[in-house]
């Protein structure tokens, strides 16, 4: 349940990426940024679903500290910085840097949600959650 | 419930890069010794640079760095385990080598000895991380069996080195030659990319994802025809010949349906990991052909026509990638990005000599080592670059204190 709905969430975020990417290979840079800033905040509100509503959530059961889930919330500062620097590239119409940076974001997100699909989220739905519940809430997140 | 279950960052990019960025040096020396290779001992020497030097040491680096993204576990003590695996490793290439390029059968007691220390506790360690993996994905699966066939032609491959050493090849040295190279490269090499491609076409390129059944089935078909074709050696060579056929369009259907996925791929963008891709895949497609018409050249076609070009196309991804990661994680955002560690243009021309370099071999062998050394010289310097720019940002104090 959680699974599903955050791997979903995660496809969701790719197919809104590389109509971004397409438009800043073609050198069409307004397009580029009025779909970055969607595509960001979709980006923006995963990282919030699980900051706010899933992680703390697990850590009650599963304490808080050193443990994966500081390492994914590590890995969620670096996305957002890669994001950040994303976006000022595609401002300042610097092609090699914007894809640059794309290809970079690109790899880093899809190791991290690697990671989050494959053991995390398995990790959740194995804890005795109230899953129903946390999906509710985490859809109320804009 | 979940101990010993850590998401911990990857393993330090020393640990792989050890075997990731050594690889290619043992395609420039293939490159090299192939212009001299002229008996057929002198042969297999070179041909194992290519398999053990450059495939299983990509394969072995990569490994160490998808088991705690795919597993959720990486190996103890990293860095201490990748250097004890290398050492022997690259003396047991080295000695295997000298042995057949120089004749001297009786270093290959050595030389099996290393090289079957090494891919054994390798084999036999990730084996057993792979069997307490969370969840069986087919990824998982195919890394499994990809390494019972390891060990297998690991273990054949050393008692026929013996036999070569002792000067006594034995009766059934055809038959267990067969069933090494048939473990060795569509058990191991292919078992393996089959598998992680599963994990990386969809990522990498945004592909749509084919069902969790298919992807299951293909890779138990797979082995389940190696496993049969090996059977079948011992008692019918029609039979095995038939089953064999089957193996090889078993491959096929799998190029097809993973070039379907790449052409319905989300990022259009055209770059040299495609590039290679592509050429991997449809690769696959000439296998039955090239096999009818002449069985010792469908071999080449596979190792470099396939196998090698996905993992050269796999390396220009996850070297920047790592060196841009590890220097990120030490707070550092101010690198260049992974497009600005590799020149894309000179990457190209990589390519072109890559594919150069496999048409030669398909055609007129000799004619492969200038491309060769070329293609795998060129590729090493390519990769150098971001690899300088991590040890360049690892030298300066991190902003974090990390």
């Amino acid at each position: 349940m959680i699974k599903d709905f955050m791997t979903q969430d995660h496809r969701e975020c790719d197919n809104l990426y590389a109509p971004v990417e397409e438009a800043i290979s073609q050198g069409d840079f307004e397009k580029a940024l009025e779909l970055f800033v969607p595509f960001k905040q979709a980006m923006l509100r995963h990282f919030a679903m699980e900051e706010e509503v899933l992680f703390p959530k697990m850590e009650e059961f599963l304490g808080s500290g050193e443990g994966p889930i500081y390492v994914m919330k590590m890995e969620h500062a670096q996305i957002r910085s890669i994001l950040d620097q994303m976006g000022e590239a595609i401002e300042a119409k610097n092609q090699q840097k914007a894809l640059g940076f794309g290809e970079t974001f690109m790899i880093m997100t899809q190791q991290h949600n690697m990671k989050e699909e494959q053991i995390l989220y398995t990790m959740a739905e194995q804890l005795p959650l109230e899953k129903e519940k946390v999906v509710e809430q985490m859809k109320e997140i804009q | 419930m979940f101990k010993g279950l850590s998401l911990d960052q990857a393993p330090p990019f020393e640990a792989p890069l050890l075997f990731l960025l050594t690889a290619p040096l043992w395609g420039i020396i293939g490159g090299l010794a192939l212009l001299f290779a002229q008996s057929q001992p002198q042969q297999i020497g070179v041909l194992h640079l290519f398999t053990l030097g450059f495939m299983a040491q990509v394969m072995i680096g990569a490994l160490q760095q998808m088991l705690p993204v795919v597993v959720g576990v990486r190996f103890p003590k990293p860095t201490l385990l990748s250097k004890l695996i290398f050492a022997p490793l690259a003396l047991g290439i080295a000695l295997f080598f000298i042995a057949f390029f120089g004749q001297n059968f009786s270093l290959l007691f050595f030389a099996a000895s290393l090289l079957l220390l090494a891919l054994w506790s390798f084999g036999a360690i990730t084996l057993w991380r792979l069997f307490h993996a969370p969840k069986a994905t087919p990824t998982v699966w195919a890394m499994r069996l990809s390494l019972l066939s390891l060990l297998l032609a690991a273990a054949l491959g050393a008692h026929m080195a013996v036999g070569f050493a002792q000067g006594s090849l034995g009766g059934s040295f055809d038959a267990l030659l067969l069933i090494h190279a048939l473990f060795a490269v569509f058990g191991w090499v292919g078992l393996l990319i089959v598998g992680v491609s599963y994990q990386v076409v969809p990522m990498f390129y945004v592909t749509p994802e084919p069902t969790e059944g298919f992807r299951k089935w293909l890779v138990w078909i797979l082995f389940g025809l190696l496993i049969a074709t090996a059977a079948a050696l011992f008692f019918s060579k029609k039979l095995a010949l038939a089953l064999f056929v089957t193996l090889l369009f078993g491959y096929l259907l799998y190029g097809a349906w993973t070039l379907q996925l790449l052409q319905k791929r989300k990022r259009k963008i055209w770059e040299v990991s495609l590039y290679y891709w592509y050429l991997g895949l449809v690769s696959l497609f000439f296998l039955p052909l090239v096999w009818f018409f002449d069985p010792e050249r469908f071999g080449i076609l596979f190792l470099f026509g396939f196998a090698i070009s996905i993992m050269i196309g796999m390396l220009y991804k996850i070297i920047p990638f790592l060196s841009w990661f590890h220097t990120s994680s030490r707070g550092f955002f101010d690198m260049p990005t992974m497009k600005e560690m590799i020149d894309e243009k000179k990457a190209l021309v990589q390519f072109g000599l890559h594919l150069l370099a496999l048409i030669a071999l398909l055609l007129w062998p000799k004619a492969a080592a200038p491309f060769l050394m070329l293609s795998f010289g060129l590729l090493l310097w390519l990769l150098i670059k971001p690899v300088q720019i991590y040890l360049e940002y690892k030298k300066k104090p991190s902003p974090f204190g990390i």
